[in-house]
């Protein structure tokens, strides 16, 4: 492990941020970890389903406990892809048996049940620490007691299960029928065989096994991005890769390079005192070959004629080198062509435009006005199309016929009731009933103003009048209207005592006149 | 290796050309602050069922009260989210119990039209059930957004900058000049070197100083109150507490 390889940037986080660059870590590689895991997790997938063709119930259950093992390859892949080093897919093949045998009896019996089970992994399996010793180092890690990997296993299992169940619930309506359960069979007879159906519970099994290839190697780069991130904080990781390379920075050919050129700009600092700092560095020999250098190139500073270490010189010959030569392009480009108007301007028959000018503006602002004009006349035309009409404002235009009827006041005769009694004495009951009901239309229409347009029915009609008018009037127009229907739809006779009910109660008069 | 480093800081660049750094959150955390919204949510409709169902009825009628109490669930499903995220805070209760907050990609608070627009996507993100979608989506872009994030151009991001506590100590060490130049990297971690270095062992703190020999030219103890002093020098240059006391080899972190 050399880190400065590391390709993940260290920073002392929280330790939510910390889960979320294990999801980024894995996401940068999540195609090469899946390969990984298909070669390696699915076989024993199958494995199980074959062993358990008969109770695929227990598929999920069995797959769920053998979760650690999964987690080893992927985990594997992750700590080398952290140091710069990916693992090649043969490379991995071959850890893979000593990667799921180490450790594996406790991470499947009493670990299994762990909280922390993916930050507590990487102690495991990448410092190869056994039993108490896991426990103890979990502790010194966890510098928060190991509540977020307790809290990350919850996350995830959350994740996971929404994820299942949200699999499932949408691939639902794709099933056939026969493989849906039988769910008012189930709740009533809590019978599990006789109404879920084995294609079911294998479909469950593959959702699951979907949904655990998604979320699982997530949850691995979350533990170990966590252990990377405990780590860090006690050990210092992120200074120490900051110090490494600051040591190179310094011990490299450009900081001596640096140095030669404050030199050369008169920092009189004796070779010797050099030669001695340098004395005790670790790279003697490359120091002293540089050293030889800026000695060499003082000698030959000193040796030259004042006038050349004249700062005033120096600057005026590096900018003769070629480096410093201006350069010039020349770029066509479309200009508006201004000046030529202003010339032809002064020019005598130009006048005439400027005269135009004013006549175009004239007409400009005639035609600005003529639309203003024609705005505010057309605006007050139909302003009706712009107020918002209100009821008692304007008058609701009456009706005149309804429903095939002549309802007004001059086709009716004035004393309505005398006419209709004297129609029912004739033996013509239709007749009875529509003077009535006319005259009651009509008296509701023209003066208690009831919204009734030309379209509306008996029925229509009863709602309006039931909303709009008084309570006597309403009721007495509810069974008028009952009558009425039953007279010339239904043609069924009305009883004497019902029409001399509807004669006497007529409430359609002028108060405190007669009729 | 020219790798690029996997960091959950998401630099994003602004029109002006200025370049930010987003703390984005990651579906883990962000999902525990769904939880807590859910649970609030469903403790709130839970109470004003039990308030409406006692007081209600006599006064409107037991209809009128369904429809009422149907209304309610129904803002509370769909506008609990906008409510609090275009509002002064930028966070649902949830999120802000998991110290989280939503925010415009860049960098400003959200807003009205974009609250509304990531959680009215929720329905999208909802599908095939229980936030599939979400949940990959979130997974597999590189600042955790799902689709609403993404099309109402939104991040969720960590409210605080996280404060070091590091334990008070007095360190006993001479204010020094670095003797060579130090780029702005290396003077950040000299600080944190100075800030974190009560937490570590004196063998780690010796070792570390030492791997910074070029800067410091002394190994051990020497090595490391040298590393001091530069990093006291870079906390403050000017020496305000006159004669500094006597060293004392390695223990010089005093709780």
């Amino acid at each position: 492990m050399r880190l400065e390889d590391i390709t993940v940037a260290l920073r002392p986080r929280q330790p939510w941020e910390s889960v979320d660059l294990g999801c980024a870590m894995v996401r940068r590689d999540f195609g090469r970890i899946i390969v990984l895991w298909i070669c390696t997790v699915l076989p024993l997938w199958v494995l199980v389903c074959v062993l358990l063709r008969a109770v695929p119930e227990w598929i999920p259950l069995v797959v769920w406990w053998l979760k650690p093992l999964y987690d080893r390859v992927p985990l594997y892949f992750l700590s080398r892809a952290a140091f710069g080093v990916r693992p090649g897919f043969f490379e991995t093949w071959k850890q893979w048996p000593r990667l799921w045998i180490t450790n594996c009896l406790p991470a499947l019996l009493w670990r299994r049940l762990s909280f922390m089970r993916s930050f507590a992994l990487p102690a495991q399996m990448l410092e190869g620490m056994r039993g108490a010793a896991v426990k103890k180092r979990i502790q010194t890690l966890a510098t928060d007691g190991g509540s977020s990997g307790v809290s990350m296993t919850f996350a995830f299992s959350n994740i996971e299960l929404a994820a299942w169940i949200g699999l499932m619930w949408g691939t639902y309506g794709l099933l056939p029928e026969s493989a849906q359960p039988d769910w008012a069979g189930l709740f009533q007879s809590f019978d599990f065989e006789g109404t879920i159906p084995n294609a079911f519970l294998w479909w469950g099994a593959v959702c699951h096994m979907i949904i655990v290839t998604l979320v699982e190697p997530f949850y691995v780069g979350a533990g170990f991005a966590l252990y990377l991130n405990c780590r860090t904080r006690i050990e210092g990781w992120d200074v120490e890769l900051a110090f490494r390379r600051l040591a190179t920075r310094l011990t490299s050919a450009t900081a001596v390079v640096i140095l030669a050129v404050m030199m050369i700009f008169g920092v009189q600092s004796s070779v010797q005192a050099e030669e001695d700092r340098y004395g005790r560095n670790p790279t003697p020999t490359l120091q002293d070959d540089f050293l030889k250098e800026i000695s060499s190139n003082l000698e030959n500073i000193k040796k030259e004629p004042s006038s050349q270490t004249d700062p005033a010189t120096a600057v005026r010959k590096v900018l003769d080198e070629p480096e410093f030569e201006i350069h010039k392009r020349q770029n066509p480009e479309w200009v508006w062509d201004d000046d030529k108007s202003k010339d032809k301007k002064t020019d005598s028959k130009l006048q005439v435009p400027g005269f135009l000018g004013t006549l175009l503006e004239l007409l400009f602002w005639a035609l600005v006005l003529g639309l203003g004009v024609w705005l505010v006349v057309y605006l007050v035309k139909n302003r009706h199309l712009f107020v918002t009409r209100s009821v008692s404002k304007v008058p609701v235009q009456a009706p005149k016929v309804l429903m095939g009827m002549n309802i007004t006041r001059e086709s009716l005769p004035d004393d309505i009731v005398a006419a209709a009694r004297a129609a029912w004495a004739a033996g013509d009951f239709h007749e009875a009933l529509s003077l009535l009901y006319r005259g009651s239309l009509s008296w509701l229409v023209n003066r208690r103003r009831v919204p009734i347009s030309d379209s509306d029915t008996e029925e229509d009609c009863l709602v309006k009048v039931l909303q709009a008018g008084d309570k006597t009037e309403a009721e007495y127009f509810r069974q008028l209207t009952t009558a009425w229907v039953q007279v010339a739809y239904a043609v069924l006779p009305v009883s004497n005592e019902e029409m001399g009910a509807l004669c006497d109660r007529w409430p359609f008069v002028e108060k405190g006149g007669a009729s | 290796m020219a790798v690029t480093r996997a960091d959950t800081l998401q630099s994003v660049e602004l029109a002006d050309g200025v370049e930010i750094q987003l703390r984005v959150a990651g579906p883990a955390v962000r999902s525990m602050a769904y939880m807590i919204d859910l649970l609030i949510r469903i403790g709130v409709d839970i109470l004003v069922a039990i308030l409406a169902f006692m007081l209600l009825p006599d006064l409107v009628g037991m209809e009128m009260t369904n429809g009422l109490f149907l209304l309610f669930v129904f803002f509370m499903e769909w506008f609990y989210n906008v409510f609090f995220e275009a509002g002064a805070k930028g966070s649902t209760p949830g999120q802000r119990s998991m110290k989280l907050r939503v925010m415009s990609v860049t960098g400003g608070p959200v807003s009205l039209a974009q609250a509304v627009m990531r959680n009215f996507l929720r329905v999208v993100d909802f599908m095939p059930g229980l936030y599939l979608t979400g949940i990959v989506c979130m997974l597999f872009t590189k600042r955790f957004q799902r689709l609403g994030d993404l099309v109402a151009n939104t991040v969720v991001t960590y409210a605080e900058v996280p404060i070091f506590m590091a334990p008070h100590v007095e360190i006993r060490a001479e204010r020094r000049a670095p003797s060579k130049v130090l780029t702005r990297e290396e003077q950040a971690a000299l600080l944190q070197f100075l800030e974190r270095a009560p937490l570590w062992a004196d063998e780690r703190r010796i070792e570390l100083a030492t791997l910074a020999h070029p800067l410091t030219e002394a190994a051990g103890v020497e090595g490391l109150r040298r590393l001091c002093g530069m990093a006291l020098w870079l906390q403050d240059p000017e020496d305000k507490s006159g004669t500094p006391p006597s060293l004392k080899g390695a223990g010089m972190f005093r709780s």
